[in-house]
């Protein structure tokens, strides 16, 4: 129902979501201050766009998806930053001890920072979002395959970025983008 | 199901576990059943990924940020009124202009033109309004190549340019002057071969739209210009019109089939 949020109701998607569209520009982007001016710009654009939001059920998705937009297009007009080869992740099952080393959220973002950008979204959206596969595939449009095996490898990059003590030498240090 | 694609495929699988449940997956789940490494594999997977959400979503939200929020969306949609005020007036200004335009163009348009029924009305508005437009026709006009020429060049000092294209039947010119009927210039001439003089005629509009003996009247048109030549037995006329437009010409002159 369109009506629920008429051009001068976006502040009730603020009020529900201000806090989970930070986090999630946070996560993406790793910096406070982008994850500011990337929550301030997705309500924006929300505020512009209130029409198409047809039902509310969906608005945080829908504002999920205005933000990584807006996230992508700053990444476009940025330079590259280095980021890890998952092509070399290990494709073996794992079976060694994962006994988890002391790693905090710092870790944790300097991992997603290392990620490159078809990996660590979806990620963060199965991890922060909880997102099924499917919904993942659909809020990112691409296959429901290409989703399982991007976050087998990111999942994988992950465990070995926060716990098996020099288990990141597994892991290509060599600076480059997935295409 | 050996135990690598057993755990590619419980990479799959949420964090609860649940998807274990689904029937696509029931090998994998069977699989988990019956080998205690994969299982123990499993569950130190669930821990791993309930932690990492857990430290994912646990990012502190920078004080004030709701406020900015807002002022960010005040501020935006102060500028989109703002934008839309300015596109509103510009609209509005370009509809003003272009009804002035046709009211202008309407009011051009509606101006009576004073067609009269006789030579002698003409003859006095071109004697009352332009007393010195009548050029006197040198004597010495005596045949139709110093007509053509001696006609130009009168053409040329009124500031009309006729162009040498335009195939004027100047033999027939004799003489030109310049009146003004409701603002707009017109010049006759006649040229008499039986006498072998010349007169200045000027002529009411309402005969534009006679060919006399039947011939039709030849039309040039320029930007703003049109001249109009035609005969009527012996005698040749020329009517030079400024600023009229070819629809003004063919409201008055309804007949001429030889406009083109």
């Amino acid at each position: 129902m369109a009506s629920e949020y008429g051009p001068t109701d976006v502040r009730l998607l603020v009020d529900e979501h201000y806090r989970s569209l930070y986090r999630y520009a946070y996560r993406l982007s790793g910096s406070v201050a982008d994850a500011e001016d990337l929550t301030q710009e997705a309500f924006c654009t929300a505020h512009e766009r209130i029409g198409q939001l047809r039902d509310p059920a969906c608005a945080r998705a829908w504002l999920f998806r205005i933000l990584r937009n807006h996230y992508l297009v700053r990444l476009r007009s940025k330079p590259p930053l280095p980021t890890v080869s998952m092509d070399e992740l290990a494709n073996q099952p794992d079976h060694t001890d994962e006994t988890p080393r002391d790693w905090d959220a710092e870790d944790l973002q300097r991992a997603l920072d290392e990620m490159p950008e078809a990996f660590r979204t979806p990620i963060i959206l199965f991890y922060f979002e909880q997102y099924s596969y499917r919904e993942i595939a659909e809020l990112l449009g691409v296959p429901i395959g290409t989703v399982m095996s991007r976050l087998a490898r990111a999942k994988a990059f992950l465990r070995s970025r926060l716990h098996a003590q020099g288990a990141a030498e597994k892991v290509n240090l060599a600076t480059s983008r997935v295409p | 199901m050996n135990c690598m694609i057993a755990q590619r495929i419980i990479e799959a699988c949420r964090l609860s576990g649940d998807d274990l449940n689904l029937p696509e997956l029931a090998p994998a789940a069977a699989h988990l059943e019956e080998c205690p490494d994969c299982l123990s594999h499993f569950r130190q997977r669930q821990a791993t990924d309930a932690r990492i959400a857990a430290v994912m979503q646990d990012v502190p939200i920078p004080d004030g940020l709701r406020g900015r929020v807002e002022t960010r969306l005040y501020r935006a949609r102060r500028v989109r009124r703002v934008r839309r005020l300015a596109g509103w007036s510009v609209a509005a200004a370009l509809l003003v202009a272009g009804v002035l335009a046709l009211w202008r163009q309407s009011q051009h348009a509606s101006v009576p033109i004073a067609v009269q029924p006789s030579s002698e009305w003409a003859i006095q508005v071109v004697q009352e309004k332009m007393p010195d437009a009548e050029v006197p026709v040198p004597a010495n006009l005596t045949d139709a190549q110093a007509v053509a020429s001696w006609c130009t060049r009168q053409l040329a000092k009124l500031g009309l340019k006729v162009s040498p294209s335009a195939r004027l039947p100047l033999s027939g010119l004799v003489g030109i002057a310049r009146t003004s009927v409701e603002g707009h210039a017109v010049a006759i001439f006649q040229y008499d071969d039986s006498r072998g003089t010349a007169d200045l005629l000027a002529l009411p509009l309402s005969q534009f739209d006679v060919g006399g003996d039947g011939s039709s009247p030849q039309v040039w048109q320029t930007r703003n210009l049109v001249v109009v030549t035609w005969t009527e037995g012996e005698t040749a006329y020329v009517a030079v019109l400024k600023n009229w437009s070819r629809r003004e010409w063919q409201q008055l002159v309804p007949r001429t089939g030889g406009v083109s």
